[in-house]
């Protein structure tokens, strides 16, 4: 059966006065029917534009470069225009942490109305309008009918997120796409989102590919994970997998610098030395060999591809992978202290 | 002997601080009300809370960058809450801030060794040969290279850039470094790195420190004491390992609870709270939790819990705690 959301060798660069910058360059990702796909990643390492370029929402300097994004079997890359906008907000849903994605001076109801009119055209004004009240039930919004006449600035941040689910709901995409939906948010809104996209994704059996840079996001509702490091992914497992046995020192050393719990308070935590290379001059081997401490020396020139190392369905891009009995740093710490 | 001298003076004490702000159309936002907090010298209080709470104008208040509307700001043992501006130039060079956007408290246009020397000049200490040494000596003491006197702040990346307001911060060799997210727009790796150097750092200068951030994680690492703050009052006030091991306001239970741990299980089922924060235009009487609480009952929605000993060192604002 094909994947609902199969991505081959997608590269999208940057033209910049400085030269090239490789945001994206040569990553693989596969979202089935029903699972949560998180793509996990600090900044500039890729993962937004790899969101943005699934839908082809790279603007100049950016380019697509190569690559397929193959939706259901078919390459969305090579579409037509019409075929592409068909997919945008249609079968494809996208949330984005950017709130200003609502229009501010129309009602939430008004544009959700209007993204369920944009792809059935043959529906009437008064049930599109309905609809727009359902959707917005369905995203657990309070007094669901008197928000819809409310214009985004009336709306708490979390209510926004919430009409936002809903405008990216109105055509029942099978994938949805949302990049970073809690950053902006407080942390108990955030566990409100979060539990409400874990139970429309039960209900609808969409795929979800979340696009975060927060592991604890992703430890509380992906099913599977995929660490981006400058422009490659990098390891991609199961979280349950990812979290108790990481194969790549990056992914080891993320979860070592956020797992502050596993640390006596004020001792010092474990971190991954130096800066992450400019895109615009990688290294010519493993990215992340400059930072880190099990480099060989075939890391410093050839480039590792991901692969099975061993565990089933986890594979890292890694010539030195940590085996899966490695005592992890945190927890070395741990019983050291 | 004065009875005051016999205990030990806090660093920064602030006694009944309220911040109300008025705004054109007449109505008030009540910021903060009647909160009192201290600082004791070496010590780190943690102020956790969300977006709204009032931790930020508190530590505004604190530092006398706004005026309080009532109460009092007293450093060590001396009542600055309406000291003029120019008479408060020793408590200033006592007192720094790290912000979290460390671009925007960097002009752009000054060296960063011009930047690390301003406090020095401005409290005219030195000849410029020794503050020029302490700018070098500063910078190698944050980890940073000596030629970065010679650049400009857009030259250096979110992680070094905040660094230099640190360095910037500890020219002056405070007492107390009041940090207001410091590390929040840190990407993860970058944030243990700073993280770590402020350990180092609070170490080696014997720093006190008013640690502000609304994540609870870095709060339990960085802080001895924690506050908890919703809508303007502290709800919770405790020793950082009796305020885990048994938080007794639902607020910070769920706070707790909502916050995602990378180390648990995956797939755990998260405890989630109802609703949204209320307008501190309009707080709720009684409880400004309340409209939240699982546990709220009629005594709730009209009557303020006042803060309550509960055992030594752990107060909490609830009726039901």
């Amino acid at each position: 059966m094909t994947a609902l959301l199969e991505v081959r060798g997608l590269k999208t660069w940057f033209d910049t006065p400085a030269g090239i910058a490789k945001a994206v360059d040569g990553v693989d990702l596969v979202v089935d029917r029903g699972e949560t796909l998180a793509l996990v990643g600090e900044s500039g390492s890729g993962k937004s534009v790899t969101a943005a370029s699934l839908l082809r929402l790279i603007a100049p300097p950016g380019r697509i470069v190569a690559g397929e994004v193959l939706l259901d079997g078919v390459d969305l890359l090579r579409l037509d225009a019409r075929a592409l906008r068909a997919v945008r907000g249609g079968r494809v849903g996208m949330v984005f942490q950017d709130l200003s994605a609502l229009n501010p001076v129309e009602t939430i109801g008004a544009q959700i109305a209007e993204a369920v009119r944009l792809h059935s055209p043959t529906v009437t004004r008064r049930a599109a309008w309905s609809r727009a009240v359902e959707l917005l039930e369905r995203v657990r919004m309070p007094s669901p009918a008197e928000r819809a006449r409310d214009v985004p600035h009336r709306l708490s941040g979390g209510m926004r997120q919430r009409a936002l689910i809903a405008l990216a709901l109105a055509c029942d995409p099978e994938l949805l796409i949302a990049d970073e939906p809690t950053t902006a948010l407080d942390v108990t809104t955030q566990a409100q989102i979060l539990a409400l996209l874990a139970e429309l994704q039960a209900d609808t059996g969409m795929g979800l590919l979340l696009i975060t840079h927060d592991l604890g996001v992703v430890a509380q509702v992906a099913d599977r994970a995929a660490v981006m490091y400058a422009g490659r992914v990098v390891e991609e497992a199961s979280v349950a997998a990812l979290f108790a046995h990481p194969q790549h020192p990056y992914t080891a050393g993320l979860i070592g610098a956020v797992a502050l719990e596993q640390v006596a308070s004020g001792t010092r935590l474990p971190e991954i030395g130096g800066t992450v290379p400019s895109l615009l001059a990688l290294p010519p081997g493993c990215a992340f060999a400059p930072r880190c401490g099990r480099a060989l020396d075939a890391c410093t020139h050839a480039r590792p591809s991901l692969q099975l190392h061993g565990a089933p369905a986890q594979r890292s891009a890694c010539f030195a992978p940590l085996p899966a009995h490695a005592v992890r740093l945190v927890d070395a710490q741990r019983e050291a202290a | 002997m004065n009875r005051d001298d016999m205990v030990v003076r806090p660093l920064l004490d602030l006694r009944g601080i309220a911040k109300r702000y008025a705004l054109a159309d007449g109505r008030i936002v009540h910021a903060l009300a009647d909160v009192s907090l201290h600082v004791d010298r070496h010590e780190t209080l943690g102020l956790v809370g969300e977006s709204g709470c009032g931790k930020s104008t508190l530590a505004r208040v604190a530092m006398r960058l706004v005026p309080a509307s009532d109460g009092q700001v007293v450093f060590d043992g001396d009542d600055i809450t309406t000291r003029p501006r120019r008479a408060l130039a020793a408590q200033r060079a006592r007192m720094q801030m790290v912000f979290q956007d460390p671009f925007a408290s960097l002009n752009p246009r000054l060296t960063i060794g011009r930047a690390l020397e301003e406090p020095l000049i401005v409290q005219g200490r030195g000849t410029a040969t020794e503050r020029r040494e302490r700018v070098l000596a500063m910078l190698a003491r944050v980890g940073l290279r000596a030629d970065v006197a010679e650049r400009h702040p857009h030259e250096f990346s979110g992680g070094q850039r905040q660094r230099i307001a640190i360095a910037r911060a500890l020219m002056l060799a405070p007492e107390l470094l009041v940090c207001d997210e410091a590390v929040s727009a840190l990407d993860v790796s970058v944030r243990a790195q700073v993280l770590n150097l402020l350990l180092e750092l609070r170490a080696s200068f014997g720093l006190a420190m008013l640690f502000i951030s609304h994540d609870l994680a870095v709060v339990r690492h960085m802080a001895d004491r924690v506050a908890v703050m919703y809508l303007g009052r502290v709800v919770e006030l405790a020793d950082r390992d009796t305020l885990w091991r048994t938080p007794r306001h639902p607020y910070t239970q769920a706070l707790m609870a909502a916050a995602p741990a990378p180390g648990t299980a995956p797939g755990r089922k998260v405890a989630v709270l109802a609703g949204d924060v209320p307008s501190a235009l309009a707080p709720p009487a009684g409880c400004h939790f309340h409209t939240r609480c699982p546990h709220a009952t009629d005594r709730c929605r009209h009557e303020v819990p006042a803060l309550r000993t509960i055992t030594a060192r752990h107060v909490v604002a609830c009726h039901l705690a």
